[in-house]
C-alpha cells in the first residue's frame, strides 16, 4: 500500500465531491470518485512528505465549498506546485473527459453580454476577497512550511 | 525483394516517403530502413468527440492516458497544450536518441511516418523570395509541389495569401469554415484595405493536407471534432498514409525495428554498407548499399553522418548552421463571440493563415489562426494566474471566442548553431546541440506581435500581451540547414540534387540541406524537394 492510499476512501470521496460541486455545481458520482482516487494515487508525492501547509490545504479541500474556494484562491497563485492545486487541476481534467460533466464546462451563462460581463466582474471581486481572506488564514502557515523546508538539509 | 540492388532510404517521415514514392513511380526498387513505431488503430472511428465521451467504456484513459500521463499539471507552463495519449508513440524515444542541448529543445520521432504524424497539415509552398538561398527557383520546384498535392490531397483557396504562398495544381475545394473562423473572415473583408495598406497584414484560408472529398481508401473530413486525437479516416494526410501506399508496391521493401547507426564508405567516398541496430535486440545488422538516401530528419541524419565520418577517420566533426522557426503563440478573444455556444462538429486545427509583409522575404512573418473548439481546457486554465474557479467561470463564457495565433519567424544559418557528437552514456553517442538566436530576434518579435495585435483589434479581437508566449527554440520541429545545398560548395555541403559532397552515392533528402528557412511550415517543401531529387538524380 503506498502513502497516497493512506488517505482513506472517505477522505478522497469528500474531497472529490467538494471539488466537483465547486467546479461544475454537481455532486460526484461513483465513476468520478473512482477516477479521482486513481488520479490522487498516481501522484508521486507521498503524503508523509507533505509539509504542514500542504496537509492543511488538503484538509480544507475536504471541508466543503468554502474551504475549496479559499484554498483555490491561495494555491493558484502562491503554491501552484503543491498537491492541492494539482488536485484541482486533475479534477478539472477528469470533469472535461467524462460525459456527465464535460458539457457543463462549456455552457455559457444565460443573459446578454452586459449581464455576463457584470457576473464575471462580480466573480472576479469575489475571487479577490477570497484571496485576501485566504492569505490571512493560510499565508502564515505557508510561511512556516517554507521556512522549515529551507532549513532542512538537501538530500 | 530478391532483386538487388535497391536504393536504400533511411527514415519514413515526410521526406523519406515522398522520395520513395517518386522512385517507385519511376520503376526503381526501394528498401526503407526505419525504427517505425506503429500508429495505434483508430478507436471507434464513426463516433464524434461527444460520442467518444459517451460511448467509450473508459473515456478517461482515451483522453488523459492510462496513468494520467497527459494531464498538464502546474510546472508545464511552457506550452498551452500537450499531445494526447494516442499520439505518444510519435515521441517515444525507444530509438535511444541521446542529446545534450543548449538553447534548443529538440524533438525527434521514431514513429512510422515520423514527426509529421503529429502535424496539423499546413502545406505552404516556398516562393522565389523564400528560395533565394537555394540553388534552384520556384519554377523548378512547382511541378513537384503539384505532384505531391496530387498524391496527398490539399484543400485551400487562391486568396490574399497567394502573395505569400504561390499556387500549384491540384488544389481542392476548402473545408467548411467553423463559425469563429468564418466571422474572422467576414471582419477581414470589411477591414481589408486598412489591414493590407497600413499594417501589411493579410488573411486567407489555410492550405491543408485534408480531404474535402473521398479519395481511394481515405474519406473526406466528416467534422467529427477529434482531429487532435488523430483523424480516424485519414482525411488528414500523414506520412504513414504515404507509407501504406508504398507498401502496396512490390518494388518496395520496408524493414522496421531498425535504428540506423552509421554507414561505411571506401576511399573513393562510395558508401558500401549501412549499419543498423535492431531496436528489440540491440544486435547490429549490415545492409549493402548502391545508393543511400538519408531522410531521418535533420538531427538523426546529422548524427548518422557524423558517426560515419568519425568511425572512418577518427575525426570528430561538427555541422554548423542549424535552423528552426521561432514560434510565438498569441491567444486572443473575439469580443463578438463572448457568451456564445460553439459547435463541436468542425475541423479542429487552423483553417486560416495570415502573413505580415516585410522589406525582404526573410522579414516576412507567417502564421496560423486556430479557433478553440474541442481541445482540452485544463492546460490553458491551469496556466492562468487566477483561481481555477474564477478562470473556469470566465472560460465558460469565452470558450467560443478564444483563438490562438501561431506566429512563425524565419531563420538563417549561423556558424555558432552547431551539431557535434560526443560519447554518451553506456558507450553510446550523444548529439550535442548548441543554438543561440540572433541578437535582433527580440526586436523582430516585438515588432511583429505589435502589428498583429493591432490587426486583431481591427478584427474585433483582443490579444492580452501577458498571454503571448515565445516557445523555446526547437519546439516548431522545423529543423534544417547543417549540410546546405549550394551550387558550388566545400566539404559537408550538398549539390543541388542533394548529393553530399565528398561522397559519390550519398543523398540527403530531408531538411538538412535547406540553406535558409523562411517563416513557413517546411513539410510541404520537404516532400516536394525529396520528390525533385528522386526525379532528377535517379
Amino acid at each position: 500500500m503506498n502513502d497516497a492510499a493512506a488517505e482513506t476512501q472517505e477522505q478522497l470521496a469528500a474531497e472529490c465531491s467538494a471539488l466537483s460541486r465547486y467546479l461544475v455545481g454537481r455532486r460526484a458520482d461513483e465513476r468520478l470518485q473512482r477516477e479521482y482516487a486513481a488520479f490522487c494515487r498516481s501522484r508521486p508525492e507521498p503524503m508523509r512528505a507533505l509539509g504542514l501547509f500542504d496537509r492543511l490545504s488538503l484538509q480544507l479541500l475536504r471541508s466543503g465549498l468554502l474551504g475549496v474556494a479559499l484554498v483555490d484562491a491561495y494555491v493558484s497563485r502562491m503554491r501552484r506546485a503543491g498537491p492541492a492545486f494539482e488536485r484541482l487541476v486533475g479534477m478539472l481534467a477528469l470533469l472535461e473527459c467524462l460525459p456527465e460533466s464535460s458539457a457543463l464546462l462549456d455552457r455559457p451563462d444565460s443573459g446578454g453580454p452586459a449581464w455576463i460581463v457584470l457576473r464575471l466582474v462580480a466573480r472576479a471581486l469575489l475571487d479577490g476577497v477570497a484571496l485576501l481572506v485566504s492569505t490571512l488564514v493560510l499565508g502564515p502557515v505557508h510561511l512556516v512550511q517554507t521556512l522549515r523546508q529551507s532549513r532542512e538539509p538537501n538530500p | 525483394m530478391s532483386r538487388a540492388p535497391a536504393v536504400v532510404v533511411v527514415g519514413s517521415g515526410a521526406s523519406g516517403v515522398h522520395f520513395a514514392a517518386s522512385l517507385l513511380e519511376k520503376g526503381r526498387r526501394v528498401r526503407m530502413l526505419d525504427v517505425g513505431l506503429p500508429r495505434p488503430e483508430a478507436v471507434a472511428p464513426t463516433l464524434d468527440i461527444g460520442g467518444l465521451k459517451r460511448e467509450l467504456e473508459d473515456p478517461r484513459s482515451y483522453f488523459l492516458g492510462r496513468h494520467f500521463e497527459t494531464v498538464i499539471l502546474p510546472g508545464h507552463e511552457d506550452e498551452y497544450y500537450g499531445f494526447p495519449p494516442n499520439k505518444s508513440y510519435v515521441f517515444d524515444s525507444r530509438g535511444s536518441f541521446e542529446f545534450a542541448a543548449k538553447g534548443f529543445a529538440p524533438l525527434v520521432s521514431f514513429a512510422a511516418g515520423g514527426l509529421a504524424e503529429a502535424w496539423t497539415g499546413g502545406c505552404y509552398p516556398f516562393d522565389d523570395g523564400d528560395l533565394a538561398d537555394f540553388p534552384f527557383a520556384w519554377a523548378e520546384l512547382e511541378p513537384f509541389y503539384s505532384r505531391v498535392a496530387e498524391r496527398i490531397g490539399i484543400t485551400g483557396e487562391l486568396d490574399d495569401m497567394q502573395r505569400f504562398f504561390p499556387g500549384h495544381r491540384a488544389l481542392e475545394a476548402p473545408l467548411d469554415l467553423d463559425a469563429h473562423s468564418a466571422r474572422l473572415v467576414g471582419s477581414y473583408e470589411r477591414a481589408r484595405s486598412h489591414l493590407n495598406e497600413k499594417l501589411g497584414c493579410y488573411l486567407g484560408r489555410s492550405r491543408l493536407a485534408v480531404l474535402s472529398r473521398d479519395r481511394q481508401d481515405r474519406k473526406a473530413c466528416s467534422y467529427l471534432g477529434r482531429c487532435l486525437w488523430g483523424c480516424p479516416h485519414d482525411a488528414l494526410y500523414t506520412p504513414s498514409v504515404g507509407l501504406r501506399e508504398c507498401l502496396r508496391n512490390p518494388d518496395f521493401e520496408y524493414l522496421s525495428g531498425l535504428s540506423v547507426d552509421h554507414f561505411r564508405f571506401d576511399t573513393a567516398g562510395r558508401v558500401r554498407r549501412v549499419v543498423a541496430r535492431e531496436v528489440a535486440t540491440q544486435r547490429l545488422r549490415e545492409f549493402e548499399v548502391q545508393q543511400l538516401a538519408l531522410a531521418a530528419g535533420t538531427l538523426c541524419s546529422s548524427k548518422i553522418l557524423l558517426k560515419s565520418i568519425q568511425l572512418d577517420s577518427g575525426e570528430r566533426r561538427e555541422l554548423s548552421g542549424l535552423m528552426d522557426n521561432r514560434q510565438v503563440l498569441m491567444p486572443f478573444v473575439n469580443l463578438g463571440l463572448i457568451g456564445k455556444s460553439f459547435e463541436t462538429r468542425s475541423y479542429q486545427y487552423h483553417q486560416l493563415a495570415f502573413g505580415l509583409s516585410g522589406a525582404e522575404a526573410r522579414d516576412r512573418v507567417h502564421g496560423l489562426v486556430t479557433t478553440l473548439k474541442t481541445a482540452l481546457i485544463h492546460p490553458v486554465l491551469q496556466s492562468i494566474p487566477a483561481s481555477l474557479g474564477a478562470s473556469l467561470a470566465l472560460f465558460r463564457n469565452i470558450h467560443t471566442a478564444l483563438g490562438l495565433v501561431n506566429i512563425n519567424f524565419s531563420d538563417q544559418r549561423r556558424s555558432d548553431n552547431r551539431l557535434a557528437l560526443e560519447l554518451g552514456s553506456e558507450g553510446g553517442d550523444r548529439l550535442v546541440i548548441d543554438y543561440a538566436p540572433d541578437a535582433l530576434e527580440p526586436e523582430r518579435i516585438r515588432h511583429a506581435t505589435r502589428r498583429l495585435r493591432r490587426a486583431l483589434l481591427r478584427l474585433g479581437c483582443i490579444a492580452p500581451p501577458p498571454m503571448t508566449h515565445t516557445r523555446p527554440m526547437g519546439s516548431s520541429v522545423h529543423y534544417a540547414g547543417v549540410v546546405p545545398m549550394q551550387e558550388q560548395g566545400g566539404e559537408l555541403t550538398a549539390d543541388p540534387l542533394g548529393r553530399c559532397r565528398g561522397f559519390e552515392n550519398l543523398y540527403l533528402v530531408d531538411g538538412i540541406t535547406f540553406p535558409s528557412l523562411p517563416a513557413k511550415n517546411l513539410t510541404f517543401t520537404l516532400m516536394a524537394n525529396a520528390s525533385r531529387i528522386a526525379e532528377q538524380a535517379f
